[in-house]
């Protein structure tokens, strides 16, 4: 192993490791999580965690080495996604196995996969720039004058940015569509949450957004267009057309796919940057966009965690998993392997090679990759062409989640460029 | 078909309460047919009836197939019963109820041992 970093004040005793808790978002949503990252990396690489009421498993095993986590992602053939990716499924039937692109196993991943992967691959993100970049103006906007804005809740909006245009969902139904993507993934959020609790935000928001494709695809089926709604509905996967049940939920898994991570880019870059020089480092530096939006990625890692079930015995860093068992593989952690990453605590913009697993890894590494990265290149551009700096403007609030890391609230202050800087 | 289970297995909390209008019986077929679960009452929650959102999709198809109406989504997703469907697509069925389309109709098939008439809406 490479030197390790220096120890920090939240470094942790080996002998508590048993009972660390990786299914409490509290832990999830503090930087504690790098220091228990850290000890399990070193002394326990795959470690069991009992669950006693996760339906019909018994706990999971959590891989946190970038070896491991990337074999767990990329190996479909001793691990499914067709049993669960997320924690939250753990134990439960996932009704999406086998009809969403992310919950299928190759080979029908791959036929499936394969007409989505063309209209969003990198010679179709082209074609999106416009779109993208008017989306990116319109956030910023409003803060071209300065003072002090909420960064979380103007980024609330770039998910529909991308996925508006993709899926040619009318502008007027942008702001709703956050709203209920917002009610799916950050429950918790007092901008979200019904007063009913969060169990029923939850439900409330998958149900409607599933009812808001139901209608779309429906008038895609009567009159069809160049859309990606259009293409899932025209698509035959095995001789047969998809389902409408598959059409609609890959469309959900679309815009929940954007909307849960892209945003979390940005915040965690600015979480970090806001109030110090380095920002205004980068800002200057146009030729380390593309280095530094990568850097931004592997910092923020919005995604902490993707699972697969093994199916047969596997072995891994020493440790057999049984067939069966639940692997969920820590990409946050993974992305600050010091194995891989020299200084993995420092935010690098300059950072080459910068091999991260955000977007994760193997067949279902995501398509939504080129777009996403246009997007995020375009947003720091315009950001840095409004703000000569920007400094923190009261205590961020992270988002409380297991799976999504990134901030519910960043308070931010922004002193604007002069025009004639631009 | 998959043999259809009785709603009891399923552990439904509300008391069956029979569809009370051709249209309701006619749904509730609809909803028997994807769902096998059988008998389907009028005040069953979809969801609870061991429902996904991904069914739920697919029903709607049906629905907008057999009754020759597009009715909002939003009512078996957020309101997932017979008697709160029948109530969302009867405002839309022509006056004279007759014109059913009979676009790709599935076979009638009975629940509660009654025979379905071909137009669903002719005694209502
Ligand atoms: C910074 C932004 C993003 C991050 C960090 C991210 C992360 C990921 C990761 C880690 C996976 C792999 C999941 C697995 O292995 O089970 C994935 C898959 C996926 N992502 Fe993204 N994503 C981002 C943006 C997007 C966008 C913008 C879209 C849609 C427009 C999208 C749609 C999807 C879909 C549909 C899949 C499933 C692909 C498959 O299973 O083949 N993502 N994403």
């Amino acid at each position: 192993m490479s030197p390790r970093p220096a120890p920090g004040p939240a470094r942790l005793d080996p002998a508590q490791l048993s009972r660390v808790d990786l299914a409490d978002p509290a832990l999830l949503a503090s930087d504690r999580r790098y220091a228990v990252w850290d000890q399990l990396r070193q002394h326990r690489p795959v470690h069991w965690q009992p669950v006693p009421d996760a339906g019909t498993a018994r706990g999971f095993w959590s891989v946190t080495r970038y070896r491991d986590v990337n074999r767990v992602l990329a190996d479909h053939t001793c691990f499914t996604s067709e049993r669960g990716t997320l924690l939250n499924l753990l134990g439960r039937r996932d009704p999406a196995a086998g009809q969403q692109m992310a919950a299928t196993d190759p080979p029908r991943h791959g036929r499936m996969r394969l007409p989505v992967q063309r209209a969003m691959g990198a010679s179709s993100a082209r074609r999106y720039v416009r779109d993208v970049q008017a989306g990116v103006r319109a956030l910023l906007a409003d803060h071209t004058a300065g003072g002090s804005f909420d960064a979380a809740t103007m980024l609330a909006g770039l998910p529909l940015a991308v996925v508006g245009p993709l899926l040619g969902v009318p502008v007027a139904d942008w702001p709703d569509l956050t709203r209920l993507a917002g009610m799916c993934t950050a429950e918790d959020d007092p901008a979200y949450r019904l007063p009913e609790g969060t169990a029923a935000t939850l439900r409330r928001g998958h149900r409607e957004l599933f009812a808001y494709f139901t209608d779309l695809a429906r008038q895609r089926a009567r009159s069809g267009s160049e859309d990606l709604v259009s293409l899932l509905l025209r698509m035959e996967v095995d001789g047969q057309p998809l389902g409408r049940g598959a059409v609609v939920s890959n469309c959900y898994s679309l815009l929940l796919g954007a909307s849960v991570t892209l945003p979390h880019v940005p915040t965690a870059a600015l979480a970090h940057l806001a109030g110090t020089d380095r920002y205004a480092h980068w800002a200057h530096r146009s030729d380390l966009l593309t280095s530094g939006v990568e850097e931004a990625l592997r910092w923020a890692s919005p995604a902490s965690h993707f699972m697969r079930v093994a199916r047969r015995p596997v072995d891994l860093s020493g440790v057999t998993v049984a067939a069966g068992e639940a692997v969920v593989a820590w990409l946050g952690s993974a992305n600050r392997d010091p194995a891989v990453f020299a200084r993995p605590d420092e935010f690098d913009v300059r950072r080459a090679p910068n091999r991260h697993l955000a977007f994760g890894a193997g067949r279902h590494y995501c398509i939504g990759s080129h777009l996403a990265r246009l997007a995020l290149r375009l947003f720091f551009a315009e950001l840095f062409a409004t703000f000569e700096s920007l400094t923190p403007d009261g205590e961020p609030v992270r988002v409380r989640s297991t799976f999504l890391s990134g901030y519910q609230q960043l308070p931010l202050v922004g002193r604007p460029r002069r025009r004639d800087d631009r | 078909m998959t043999t259809a289970v009785s709603r009891d297995q399923r552990g439904m909390p509300s008391p069956y309460v029979p569809p009370d209008s051709e249209l309701e019986r006619r749904l509730a077929q609809l909803w028997v047919a994807r769902l096998g679960v059988s008998p389907v009452g009028r005040h069953d929650d979809f969801f609870q009836l061991g429902g996904d959102s991904l069914l739920a999709a697919e029903l709607q198809l049906d629905i907008d197939r057999a009754l020759g109406v597009e009715a909002d989504a939003a009512t078996l997703f957020v309101a997932p019963t017979i008697a709160e469907l029948a109530a969302t697509v009867r405002d839309l069925l022509p006056p004279s109820a007759e014109p059913m389309s009979t676009v790709d109709y599935p076979p009638a098939r009975s629940t509660a041992g009654a025979a379905v008439p071909a137009s669903p809406l002719a005694d209502e």
